[in-house]
């Protein structure tokens, strides 16, 4: 039998074995680097201190007629494609599931195939989207055939490039929500719906009133995680236009001042700016989905 | 109960109708989602001059079913061709996935069923990771990455184990919580050691959560191409390496090469998903929970 104080120790080395590495990870690759990231928005690639000249770099390319990169364009954009999320995805995504949970004709298809763009990957998405729809291909084949007019480079036109990747977001972005809307929905109660099917409420009024107050807890975390991505996902930019043709995203900005123009004090600079603003923005939504309803217990 | 889902799911009238056009509806979504694959994998048969000769919707002559031995020869980016980057993707995503699933059932193990001093820190420590939005560290990232010598090295695996902090720590973590400390007393009294308990009895005891775990994260790794291109530009992946072979605009693009290439990198996930789609599905609902 082993005495108290050898467990001891021999519980204590096993922790510190075991959790070593993690712990360091985290001092390294987390601590150090969100504040190595912040430092470096103050010094130029050189390692010198350069005080705020990325910020203005930042605020010029902002206010200015002639941008090197168009920085107002991308904060327009990165909240467009929000916006769209929040007012046209998310109700849009509601309904389906609505429909997987009562049981729609063929919906446990319907849910393996919506669920498929997510398995399968951006990149495939993007690359069998931009065959489809290029000028001269199916789709414009398959338009003419009924008699419509030839399409225009959809991805190649600063026209059409921010709407065709909004189609996209539509087109390819359901799955997750779906899974998890309907998942959250089989596990309103039961007898709560038959009362109110029994009154004699319609589809619509059952939506509205009882099925989403009562998914609301899954429909907040998917919100707030939504505005906690908003600077950080650049979604399918780099694959469709590479920014070009009026699609610039503030995450987009930042990936592609460190991927093609290695700026990296430049793209610290612009994570300070959005991390600074991230904070109050994430604290809000949280304050405001709370405040607007708290979740259901049942 | 059978009474109950029968009041649930029952339709009459307008409501029927409006029932009947949803579903038509999803039906032709659905249809979209799947055709333009059809036309990929029609297109990838086609030779490099049939593509631009034929219409898009026009069946090659003779199906070059050639493609799909050539593309692990000719679809090349730098000196990687097909089979590099098909090896590339393997020890990357499964490499990543195991250290990353790793590093989460450590530190849920640690900290769920042993009392420390450091404990409750470390708890608060990694839900204020998941909490604090960090909008792109990406500049540092890089920087730091060349400072440490690993940036374009298989070293840059090691970064992989921040999984300690994310979705899958969550979801382990609340198994272990529930999972009785039992058979732990009962080893180490037997004469086990720490190890042998986590290894040999509880480790086994988790693999439901940890494999569903996995296999969500093995299929994000095979799909990510933005971290390759950055941090290992000598290691294209199949995702990064079909959009650098797009994007190269030194030669033409020789699309049903492209597209077959495309076709072949789904086909693993594909199989993947159609094992554990069970799985797979019910960890999306169950990781939605634990948020």
């Amino acid at each position: 039998m082993k005495t108290f104080n050898q467990r001891k120790k021999q519980k204590n080395l096993f922790l510190i074995i075991m959790l070593a590495i993690p712990v360091l990870h985290f001092f390294v690759f987390w601590l150090y680097l969100n504040i190595n990231s912040f430092v470096l928005a103050f010094n130029n690639l050189l390692g010198d201190w350069v005080g705020f000249a990325n910020f203005e770099w930042y605020f010029r390319n902002l206010f200015s007629d002639t941008p090197s990169v168009n920085m107002a364009e991308a904060i327009r954009n990165t909240v467009t494609f929000w916006l769209f999320g929040f007012l046209v995805e998310s109700p849009i995504s509601i309904i389906i599931s609505y429909f997987f949970y009562k049981k729609i004709k063929g919906y446990k298809a319907y849910k393996i195939i919506t669920y498929l763009p997510c398995i399968i990957g951006t990149a495939v998405m993007v690359a069998v989207f931009k065959g489809f729809i290029r000028s001269g291909g199916p789709l414009d084949e398959i338009i003419q055939a009924f008699g419509g007019n030839p399409i225009p480079k959809f991805l190649y036109d600063s026209r059409y490039a921010m709407k065709t990747m909004l189609i996209y977001n539509l087109w390819s972005g359901f799955g997750i929500n779906l899974i998890l809307y309907s998942g959250a929905m089989e596990r309103i109660p039961k007898e709560v719906v038959e009362y109110a099917l029994l009154d004699g409420v319609t589809p619509i009024q059952e939506i509205i009133h009882i099925t989403f107050p009562l998914i609301w807890s899954t429909w907040s975390m998917c919100f707030i995680l939504s505005v906690g991505n908003l600077f950080t996902s650049s979604g399918p930019t780099l694959l469709m236009t590479g920014g070009e043709w009026g699609t610039m995203t503030i995450a987009y900005s930042m990936y592609q001042q460190v991927y093609f123009y290695k700026q990296v004090t430049r793209a610290a600079a612009i994570g300070t700016i959005f991390t600074l603003l991230g904070v109050p923005l994430v604290l809000f939504s949280r304050w405001l989905v709370n405040k607007i309803r708290e979740p259901e217990e049942y | 109960m059978k009474k109950e889902v029968e009041i649930v799911n029952k339709r009459t009238g307008g409501v029927r109708i409006a029932f009947g056009i949803a579903s038509v509806i999803l039906a032709l979504y659905c249809v979209t989602l799947i055709y333009p694959f059809v036309w990929m994998f029609q297109t990838s048969l086609k030779t490099s001059l049939e593509y631009f000769t034929l219409g898009p919707l026009d069946f090659s002559s003779e199906p070059q079913w050639k493609n799909y031995i050539e593309v692990f020869d000719k679809l090349k980016v730098k000196e990687s061709n097909f089979f590099i980057m098909m090896w590339n993707t393997l020890w990357h995503t499964f490499g990543s996935s195991t250290i990353g699933i790793f590093a989460s059932s450590v530190v849920a193990y640690c900290l769920s069923k042993y009392k420390f001093g450091a404990r409750n820190f470390m708890y608060a420590v990694i839900i204020f990771i998941m909490v604090y939005p960090s909008m792109g560290t990406s500049g540092a990232s890089y920087k730091q990455a060349h400072d440490l010598g690993i940036f374009d090295t298989p070293f840059m695996l090691i970064k992989s184990a921040g999984g300690y902090s994310g979705k899958a720590f969550f979801v382990i973590y609340s198994f272990f919580v529930t999972l009785p400390w039992d058979y732990g007393d009962a080893a180490l009294i037997d004469g086990a050691n720490d190890y042998q308990v986590f290894f040999k009895i509880m480790l086994p005891m988790a693999m439901g959560p940890i494999m569903a775990m996995y296999t969500v994260d093995v299929i994000g790794g095979w799909n990510d191409y933005m971290n390759i291109l950055l941090y290992l530009p000598s290691y294209p992946t199949l995702m990064a390496g079909l959009y650098l072979y797009e994007s190269d605009m030194t030669r033409a693009v020789n699309y049903p090469l492209y597209y077959t290439g495309v076709i072949v990198s789904i086909i693993p996930v594909l199989i993947a998903f159609a094992c554990c789609q069970d799985l797979i599905m019910k960890n999306v609902t169950m990781g939605g929970l634990k948020g």
